[in-house]
């Protein structure tokens, strides 16, 4: 071997070794910082480094403020914290990131802010129509969508980053829209902590539709069920909150919902309701036959809520969890109006609803999983809107509902204790239905 | 004539192990094909070899013996490999999954569709209570109670990852490594080492044969 080639391998083992050592002392860094919506607790979220991180070190040295009940969970990276405050938390969270990675090299001690509280997402009809607006934390509105003749359904994506809406117009005829939304809920500085902006409109069917109808799922993915005048126009696609886009050979015979954690949906058949998986790898399916329809998803949990209907008109909630039979919660003559679960489907409430002396009365219930009434309290004067939801806020340990009186044409959006049921805010302004939309 | 004797020999070897199911423990069934076709070839080399060679047996050479005994090794002596052993000296990184790892319901999730959910979703509430269906072999561990595994490889056993999950063992079951078990019961979330992290706690525990496909993708 000459002397040049001797020099140009020497030369190359060095620069391997230099490199080498830089790697070993260069410090590990946050890669990525984002809002984990597929969890058990308040609010979680998810912290992807550059290298295996000492979970436990993490765990000591990191602070967050207000101070509230939290876990680490992961194997090193990436690394999910999970808020369990029962009361809820009322206002953004100070993370102050400390630890070491896994040879005990520093992490670079940061600071981040994070507001897991969602955002409050409204339809209103305005003189020429209706629009869909979100609240601000100042209380303000601002339109996420142009005003339509009216609004049909109005659907949050559950990752926060986006709503999904159907209009129609003065023929009947409906739209499919989607607004995507860029979201402030983490910021490195108290100030950074924004409202989600709204991006560009898009048109998700462009031929006129005789009906629309969405579902979403925590990730963010989008289910459109869809059929024109034209027969065969009966459409079901998939819109990955990734951006891919794909059709489903799904029939139904209603609409489909997504479950919540992804990867299932649940169809409505002519004789019960069908769990099935989005990709098919020829498992049975599992069937629940009887008069149901669906109530409530109890977050990621895989537990949900729903209502049987039996043949001499009475209708009993029922909570399914995996792998057994549904287990009745209530049995009653009474209409089950809405439904919701917390997320790990152990607190169940619903609206119930009778007809006396030509009005309805409405009664909330808290129910717990042997079905034993925990809290209950009349809605009077108040009614439930007909076609609203009802639904629990993780972040704030509240109940969101769109309430009217007799003599109102528009409802008011009510926030309500999740636990003792007691009203916290019962609205001021008009609107047509109310929804949360996560922190994205 | 020795030589196309000895591709003849391996051709059989190998179209012998594809057939008999062995290669089902040293690779993802998915390469099976290719090794057969390789298999075919061996033969068809070695027949074709026997046809232009008509000239006397060739000089034996070491090599050649020790290839063939080899080639005759691997038909009489049946591999009985410690999946415990290959999996404490594997790295942990499972890879992701081919498909999504969501698959409904519970109990029909496999072992590695489970470990793969949990790494993906680490926050163990979730799964609290769901049933289990599941079957590995026992995975001994040093200072630690053993655990529910199986292997898993992208092609072959050298690339083998183990994947494996904490068992609430009854006190009267004595796991031994590389036993294989069928696991009926439950998730449970239980303080290992003051951290919560999921745990199958048995109902039922049933010795079981060793799968004829022992290594999933």
């Amino acid at each position: 071997m000459t002397k040049r080639p001797q020099l140009m391998v020497g030369v190359g083992i060095a620069l391997v070794l230099l490199q080498q050592q830089v790697l070993l002392q260069r410090p590990p860094r946050l890669l990525k910082i984002s809002s984990q919506h597929v969890q058990s607790g308040t609010a979680a979220l998810d912290l992807q480094f550059s290298r295996p991180m000492d979970r436990s070190a993490i765990a000591a040295k990191t602070s967050i403020t207000p101070s509230a009940p939290h876990q680490w969970f992961g194997e090193g990276n990436p690394l999910r914290v999970v808020m369990d405050a029962p009361s809820g938390l009322e206002a953004p969270i100070k993370l102050e990131l400390e630890g070491v990675d896994r040879r005990q090299t520093l992490l670079q001690r940061q600071r981040w802010w994070w507001d897991p509280r969602p955002w409050l997402v409204v339809t209103r009809r305005l003189p020429k129509g209706e629009q869909v607006q979100l609240q601000t934390r100042e209380g303000d509105w601002i339109p996420l969508s142009p005003i339509w003749p009216a609004l049909q359904s109005l659907v949050p994506l559950g990752n926060g980053k986006g709503i999904a809406m159907v209009s129609s117009d003065a023929n009947g005829k409906e739209t499919i829209w989607w607004r995507g939304l860029q979201t402030h809920n983490i910021s490195r500085s108290l100030e950074g902590l924004k409202t989600p902006s709204p991006m560009s409109l898009k048109q998700l069917r462009s031929d006129s539709l005789l009906f629309g109808h969405l579902s979403t799922n925590l990730n963010g993915d989008l289910l459109v069920q869809s059929g024109g005048l034209r027969p065969g126009s009966d459409r079901v696609e998939l819109l990955q909150a990734k951006g891919s886009r794909q059709r489903l050979a799904i029939q139904s015979a209603g609409p489909i919902q997504l479950l919540p954690a992804g990867g299932g949906l649940i169809t409505p058949t002519y004789n019960g309701l069908t769990l099935r998986p989005l990709i098919d790898k020829g498992a049975p399916l599992q069937m629940l036959p009887g008069s149901r329809e669906l109530g409530a998803f109890c977050g990621a949990s895989g537990k949900a809520v729903l209502v049987r209907h039996w043949p001499d008109y009475r209708r009993s909630i029922e909570l399914v969890i995996p792998g057994a039979a549904p287990k009745q919660l209530h049995l009653g003559e009474q209409a089950v109006l809405a439904l919701a679960c917390d997320g790990k489907g152990q607190r169940i409430w619903a609206v119930l609803g009778r007809w006396q002396q030509q009005r309805g009365d409405h009664e909330l219930v808290l129910i717990n999983t042997d079905g034993m009434v925990m809290q209950r309290r009349s809605l009077n004067p108040w009614t439930v809107q007909a076609g609203t939801p009802m639904q629990w806020d993780a972040v704030g340990n509240q109940l969101l509902l769109t309430l009217s009186q007799a003599e109102m044409s528009d409802g008011r959006a009510a926030l309500l204790d999740a636990d003792n049921l007691q009203t916290i805010d019962s609205g001021a302004d008009p609107i047509g239905e109310a929804q949360w939309l996560q922190a994205g | 004539m020795n030589r196309a004797l000895l591709l003849l020999i391996w051709g059989w070897m190998v179209l012998w192990s594809v057939h008999s199911g062995r290669l089902d423990l040293l690779m993802n069934s998915v390469f099976h094909g290719l090794v057969g076709a390789t298999g075919i070839a061996l033969i068809v080399a070695g027949l074709l070899l026997l046809r232009r060679q008509r000239r006397p047996l060739e000089r034996l050479r070491i090599s050649w013996i020790a290839s063939t005994g080899i080639a005759v090794l691997m038909v009489l002596a049946p591999p009985a490999p410690s999946f415990s052993d290959l999996a404490s000296n594997r790295p942990q990184g499972i890879p992701q999954a081919p498909q999504l790892a969501f698959v409904l319901p519970p109990e029909q999730r496999s072992l590695t569709e489970w470990v793969r959910l949990l790494r993906s979703q680490p926050d163990p509430e979730l799964v609290n209570g769901n049933p289990v269906n599941i079957s590995g072999f026992v995975w001994r561990q040093n200072n630690a109670p053993p655990l529910i595994a199986r292997l898993t490889v992208r092609c072959c056993l050298a690339d083998a990852t183990p994947a494996g999950l904490a068992v609430a063992w009854p006190e009267t079951s004595e796991p031994k490594a590389n036993q294989w078990l069928a696991i009926r019961g439950h998730m449970a979330v239980q303080l290992r080492n003051g951290n919560p992290m999921v745990v199958v706690v048995p109902t039922t525990i049933e010795e079981i044969e060793r799968p004829e496909r022992p290594l999933e993708p």
